[in-house]
């Protein structure tokens, strides 16, 4: 399973951006545009606000930059704050539009199989976009990121069973989101 | 009896969820966020100033078109490339179509940036004379609009409801 963000950084460019070097913040910048931009963008399903929280990253990045102590890949540690932004943002949101798949507790299976139309990346981005955002965030940091339902648990401050749950549901609504694209198709 | 229908779920959904291709922001946020960070000079590491004439020794000779083009770069030369490379670099997002890509036109652009981020690499050094940084920003320029030639016309095909491949083929 490899993230985007697995962009392996050379120590020396660390240190010169840790020095405060303009050039080093841009080189930085320029590596990670898009894999903060991408993982905001599907955790919050919406351009303007994946492009905030890009900025809002990258200013906290190189405002802590020099707090990193190298003892985990710099990618990481960059994820992790491109997640805690986006999560945040989602919790700030009317309740009331955000809503969740029903959260029960018997879980259907975890590696769910979707229909062909799942290679169409535009038909998959726009199914994904229908879900919820706490469900397709739920999906999209356990199957892409690969975080665990323990530490998606604890990032979301809520339990495993919750995530767990969220994930099956999400996976079978998205299934039934691709399906009902395809009867689309096959009667038009 | 089996379930038939069964059959059609055959992509695993983290599978399919890794596929899905890169998203461009809308707009680079670099410039408000560089507006934002205080600035210091560059320091000079010497193992870095190598690396840097070694990278310089495979790309410049793919850019110097003649040596009377950059022998007196100015100040203000250079930052008129640069400012050249900046508006392109905004039509090419401006361009880009960011929903849905062809995947042959995906390679080829892909190509197109790696030799960018190769460029991005040397310039972000901060070992370069003015010359050197000239002939790369220059390099940089073709390299952009090369790719924004590219995504305007896959836009164009896309347009037109004709099929990238197609388009190409029936082009060369």
């Amino acid at each position: 399973m490899t993230s985007s963000f697995a962009i392996d950084v050379p120590s020396s460019l660390l240190t010169r951006a840790r020095n405060g070097e303009a050039a080093a913040f841009e080189q930085l910048y320029r590596w990670f545009e898009r894999p903060v931009f991408t993982l905001a963008l599907r955790l919050c399903g919406q351009r303007e606000e994946a492009q905030d929280i890009l900025q809002e990253t990258m200013l906290k990045l190189f405002g802590k930059i020099s707090e990193f102590r190298g003892d985990s890949p710099f990618w990481g540690w960059l994820r992790q704050i491109t997640v805690n932004e986006s999560l945040m943002r989602i919790r700030k949101r009317n309740p009331a539009q955000e809503l969740q798949l029903d959260n029960e507790s018997d879980y259907l299976e975890a590696d769910i199989l979707l229909p062909p139309q799942a290679a169409d990346a535009q038909l998959l981005a726009n199914a994904m976009n229908q879900l919820p955002a706490t469900t397709r965030s739920v999906l999209w940091l356990y199957h892409v990121e690969g975080y665990t339902h323990d530490e998606i648990a604890g990032m979301m401050d809520k339990t495993i069973s919750f995530s767990k749950s969220q994930c099956s549901r999400g996976g079978k609504r998205l299934r039934e989101l691709l399906n009902i694209d395809k009867e689309v198709l096959s009667h038009g | 009896m089996a379930d038939i229908s069964a059959r059609q779920y055959d992509i695993n959904i983290g599978q399919a969820l890794r596929d899905l291709p890169l998203e461009m922001p809308m707009q680079s946020a670099w410039a408000l966020i560089s507006s934002q960070i205080p600035k210091k000079k560059p320091k000079r590491y010497f193992p870095i100033a190598l690396a840097a004439g070694l990278a310089l020794l495979v790309i410049i000779p793919l850019t110097l078109n003649s040596p009377s083009e950059i022998e007196k770069p100015t100040e203000s030369n250079l930052e008129s490339v640069m400012q050249q490379s900046s508006q392109l670099e905004n039509i090419l997002l401006a361009t880009r179509n960011t929903t849905a890509s062809n995947a042959s036109a995906e390679v080829i652009s892909l190509a197109l940036e790696d030799r960018i981020h190769a460029i991005d690499t040397v310039l972000g050094s901060g070992t370069l004379s003015q010359n050197q940084q000239l002939a790369l920003w220059q390099q940089r320029v073709s390299i952009l609009q090369e790719a924004t030639g590219l995504a305007s016309s896959q836009r164009y095909r896309q347009a037109e409801g004709r099929p990238y491949e197609i388009a190409m083929v029936e082009s060369f």
